[in-house]
């Protein structure tokens, strides 16, 4: 799997910069223009890694668990997805609305990520610690 | 960014005390992740507003460490 990123990293980063497009700054706000095929490549790749090899895997320790356990992985699991969505959304973003849209997915994802890191300490806090 | 090296940090410390190949793995993840977070995010910690070239460039180095 490393090298299989390294080399379509590389493909990636190659076709970037044949189809090197500027980014441009608009109200505060930046817009990075990425080369078309360039967006859809990187979503393919993070795709590949997050959601199905990483939320997978945590989907899988999800189904072999159970209780707290269970719901730290599902959350996990859950937090995987919605970045590799939110992710590569930035990379084809062309208006405001549409980056906007992209973060609120990422800081969604984050705050599933965290709560399932710290899901033990809100189960113990709810008295549901078993 | 943040997350991501409280990410690392906290499994780094964790692999301190007992190995496991998995969490070795999810460390350097979210020790790279953070690398190209910080490198994406840094347009916003740098005083000058930087040039579309440097910008353009910067998109291309940051996104080598979300591949590795």
């Amino acid at each position: 799997m490393f090298w299989l990123n390294i080399v379509a990293g590389g493909v990636i980063s190659f076709v970037n910069i044949v189809y090197w497009t500027l980014p441009e700054i608009e109200s505060n706000l930046l817009l990075y223009n990425v080369g078309a095929p360039v967006g859809p490549m990187i979503g393919v790749l993070v795709g590949l890694n997050m959601a199905v090899l990483a939320g997978g895997f945590f989907a899988k320790m999800a189904w072999d668990r159970s209780g707290e356990d269970r719901m730290k992985f599902v959350l996990l699991a859950l937090g995987m997805f919605t970045m590799t969505v939110g992710g590569p959304l930035h990379d084809n973003a062309s208006t405001f609305l549409m980056y906007v849209v992209a973060d609120v997915l990422i800081s969604v994802s984050i705050l599933l990520i965290l709560s399932g890191l710290y899901v033990s300490w809100v189960y113990s806090r709810l008295g549901l610690k078993e | 960014m943040l997350v991501s090296f409280a990410g690392y940090l906290k499994l780094r410390f964790t692999l301190r005390s007992s190995d496991n190949e998995t969490l070795r793995h999810f460390k350097n993840f979210f020790g790279w992740f953070g690398v190209f977070q910080l490198f994406m995010a840094w347009p916003m910690f740098v005083p000058v507003v930087l040039s579309s070239v440097k910008l353009g460039a910067l998109y291309i180095v940051s996104h080598v460490f979300l591949y590795v």
